[in-house]
């Protein structure tokens, strides 16, 4: 009987790497597509989790990365001993989470009426034109932003005066920027997710629309009935993949936007920030590494919980 | 409609395509690594070509760091200077120039990067001492005994005492005004067109009616232009010392009697004008958009302002007059009050040789070429003569034919910060000729502060530091910028502080002073 089952398998278990091997071969534009964000994943993220001992050492330029001396947890003390643990987590996960919902429910809606548009041609307009932003740099929607909301800016020169509104010193005031950073933030992303959602739509079987138009369905109940259920895995694989970066923050965003006014970190010091300004004005590499392997960790374990709650949703749309 | 689906995959995958390469573009950010490589290679291709002179010395590049503005003509200057060290010394140089608003940050970043780095600017106001507790720059003494004759030979004595920690010395300062004192820089053409008199300033609150004036009757004019956190320190700079960076709010006031160290924005000093600042925010006349104006001299340079803080010394409104094109009055903050010289102004524009220089030698010869070199220190100073300056006189230049301050490949250059000994640099023709006696008498008019020597070692509150860095800047700023009421805002400031361990610092620094003082005797 055992002997039986050894040879069964026996075959199969060497055919295995041949049939990789194989795979290799007749997918190999599928592998060689794959290449260049593998050999970037590799030397973006693997090669330089090496330098995570820097948290845990006391550096110095002469020692070096590897001989300089340990220091234990020391290096992790300076993220708590402040009062800016908690801002910097919350602001993090909480503008996450904003932009999450907000993107989602935006790029879903539009892509919806842009499909619908009859005029072809002013779509594609209408949607390059929202596609436009993502391509800016932060540092230029930064100065954007600013020539709107300075002292001498837009608003309060043309805009407050016309409406009668009072003047506002936006860049005091950290109470409207929980709305600013979000509206800014989506008005560059949005075009990106409406874009794969426009191709999902595209990728949707025409004859179901037929058959509903057939049983006399309106466009608004071909969309709650069709579209929308076609749409829903493509929904919760980006939003799994944006939970996982959950506590990785825009660095342009929260840096650039605000002008780094200090007077403002309540609402906009995120990890990315923080750690950026620890490293520059203290210089220490240790404590900005230190900083660093605290939001991996935590980030990690954001991206296990993200997907085991897909999986009690739906477990066949999780991702491992 | 199997097309339909098709397209669909197609589209996804060329915009997964995109955002790995947009991703890709990001990560470049920080390709230091490649660009010191690169001058890597140039080192090796200048070997190959200047191989016959001076067969003692390899061809050599030095890479340089300094605090100056990204001008035009760098290349030429860059290839002028190369020309004459290769006579020299051999050695070629690379020059990276970044001004106010991005040193801070390039300084730390090309350091962590680990780049190759033979000579940078690196005073003590920017972290010059937490570099060199990290180890990351030389300990010059043997280079400067042996390649440094000149340097030793030209610089006032006292310099050299200043950056030493545990008794090694860690930088060459620049040799020039000994001390500072705060003040301001004046419109020349406005302050006449209103009969403004400046002998009667005996503190900062007496430029109030003047600045009233002008907000009044000259409406495009900034009355006083300030930009992002810079305004506060000329006012207390006489004062108050801080003893580490000026983000950390930790130091002592000048005086003779017992030295102790506090929290400095408790000081009455820094207080009063903090309390003025916001006085003349409110009234409007400092710039509406200070907290996010990152360089004023845009503003100066267009005539849109009257007056702003600046650290003075004899011939200052002349310095300013070459960059900005126009006359300036200069007129000290306080009158009647001592001048310290305190380790602080010894130490405010320093070269340092950092840990990942590959020939140290050469860019102590190259330091030392500063202090005895009038045609490298002028042609760093000034730019390239008949192009940028001609020479009217044996010791005076003026604009070269046609050039101007606006219109010049080369200018802006902040001279005390390019290291050397600026008693060497040739005089503006709006200069006073005896510019550099009156500087050596300046010079001899400073007090001597008791702590003159001592310089803080950060080491054991490191982490401390670091935490009050980030408080002191990102909380300190509005503070210094007038946009917030002192009394309102700084007990949350406060407890920030507290919490970043202030007690400790201070009380570890006092110690260290008391042991200072305590050696000398």
């Amino acid at each position: 009987m055992f002997t039986n089952v050894d040879t069964t398998l026996k075959p199969k278990l060497t055919k295995r790497p041949g049939g990789f091997l194989k795979e290799l071969v007749t997918n190999r534009a599928m592998f060689l597509m794959l290449l260049p964000p593998f050999i970037l994943v590799v030397i973006n993220y693997y090669l330089p989790m090496f330098g995570i001992i820097i948290a845990f050492k006391e550096f110095n330029y002469q020692d070096g990365f590897l001989h300089s001396p340990w220091s234990g947890i020391k290096n992790f003390e300076f993220l708590f001993k402040s009062d800016a643990a908690w801002r910097i987590t919350r602001n993090t996960i909480g503008y996450n989470l904003i932009f999450i919902v907000l993107n989602l429910f935006f790029a879903v809606t539009i892509a919806l009426i842009l499909n619908e548009l009859k005029n072809k041609v002013a779509a594609k307009l209408y949607q390059s034109v929202i596609f436009l932003p993502y391509f800016l740099s932060w540092v230029v929607v930064a100065y954007l932003v600013l020539a709107i909301l300075s002292p001498e800016g837009l608003y309060n020169k043309s805009i407050a005066p016309l409406l009668n509104l009072t003047a506002v010193d936006w860049y005091t005031q950290p109470q409207y920027w929980p709305f600013i950073l979000p509206f800014v933030n989506l008005w560059k992303n949005i075009g990106y997710g409406i874009v794969i959602y426009l191709a999902g739509i595209t990728g949707i079987d025409q004859e179901y629309y037929e058959a509903a138009v057939l049983d006399g369905a309106s466009k608004l109940q071909q969309i709650r009935s069709i579209t929308i259920p076609f749409l829903v895995p493509l929904m919760i694989v980006t939003t799994i993949m944006a939970l996982g970066n959950i506590f990785r923050s825009d660095f342009g965003l929260f840096y650039q936007v605000p002008m780094q006014q200090g007077l403002l970190q309540d609402t906009t010091d995120v990890l990315d920030t923080y750690i950026y300004n620890a490293l520059i004005y203290s210089g220490d590499l240790g404590m900005s590494s230190a900083a660093g392997f605290y939001q991996s960790i935590v980030g990690f374990f954001l991206v296990l919980f993200a997907n085991w709650s897909v999986g009690k949703i739906s477990a066949e749309n999780k991702i491992f | 409609m199997n097309r339909m689906k098709k397209m669909g995959c197609i589209v996804f995958a060329l915009v997964f395509i995109c955002s790995v390469v947009l991703t890709g573009c990001g990560g470049s950010k920080d390709s230091t690594v490649s660009s010191s490589s690169n001058s890597q290679a140039s080192v090796a291709d200048s070997s190959a070509s200047a191989e016959s002179k001076a067969p003692e010395l390899k061809p050599y590049e030095l890479n340089c760091y300094f605090l100056a503005p990204q001008t035009k003509d760098l290349p030429l200057i860059q290839d002028e200077v190369s020309k004459l060290l290769t006579e020299k010394i051999n050695a070629t140089i690379k020059l990276n120039y970044f001004f106010w608003d991005s040193y801070q940050d390039k300084q730390k970043l090309v350091v962590a990067s680990g780049e190759k780095i033979d000579v940078m600017f690196s005073p003590s106001w920017w972290g010059w001492s937490t570099f060199v507790a990290q180890k990351a720059w030389l300990e010059l003494d043997d280079l400067l005994a042996q390649y440094g004759a000149d340097i030793t030979k030209n610089i006032n004595p006292a310099y050299l005492k200043a950056p030493v920690i545990n008794g090694k010395l860690y930088a060459i300062p620049t040799n020039k005004d000994m001390f500072g004192v705060g003040g301001v820089l004046v419109n020349k053409a406005l302050a006449e067109k209103y009969n403004f008199d400046f002998s009667n300033i005996k503190t900062p609150a007496d430029f109030e009616p003047m600045l009233k004036t002008i907000k009044e009757k000259e409406p495009g004019i900034v009355p006083f232009v300030s930009a992002q956190g810079d305004h506060a320190s000329y006012f207390t700079q006489d004062a108050l010392v801080h003893i580490s960076q000026t983000e950390v709010p930790v130091g002592y006031q000048k005086t003779d009697g017992d030295i102790k160290v506090v929290n400095l924005q408790e000081t009455p000093e820094y207080i009063n004008v903090i309390k003025m600042t916001r006085e003349w925010y409110n009234k409007g006349y400092i710039n509406k958009d200070v907290a996010t104006l990152k360089d004023s001299m845009p503003v100066k340079k267009a005539q849109k302002a009257f007056m702003w803080g600046e650290q003075l010394k004899p011939g200052k409104n002349d310095e300013m007059k070459a960059q900005l094109g126009y006359d300036l009055i200069q007129v000290n903050a306080y009158k009647d009050i001592p001048y310290y010289a305190t380790t602080g102004d010894l130490t405010n524009s320093m070269l340092v040789i950092p840990r990942t220089s590959e020939d140290p030698a050469r860019a102590m010869m190259f330091i030392n070429l500063l202090f005895n070199d009038k045609q490298i220190k002028n042609l760093l100073d000034w730019g390239i003569e008949n192009k940028h300056y001609k020479k009217i006189g044996e010791n005076q230049i003026d604009f070269a034919d046609g050039v101007t301050a606006d219109n010049s490949g080369y200018t802006g250059i902040a001279q005390w910060a390019m290291g050397g000994d600026q008693f060497l640099d040739y005089l503006w023709a709006n200069e006073s000729p005896d510019k550099w006696t009156k500087m050596k008498e300046f010079n001899e008019s400073a007090k001597p502060e008791k702590l003159l020597g001592w310089v803080y070692n950060p080491e054991a509150v490191k982490t401390e530091i670091a935490t009050l860095a980030t408080v002191g800047k990102n909380m300190g700023n509005p503070l210094n910028e007038g946009i917030v009421d002192y009394d309102k805002y700084y007990p949350k400031m406060k407890e920030s502080l507290e919490k970043a361990g202030i007690n400790k610092v201070c009380a570890d620094a006092q110690k260290q002073v008391d042991d200072f003082l305590a050696a000398k005797k």
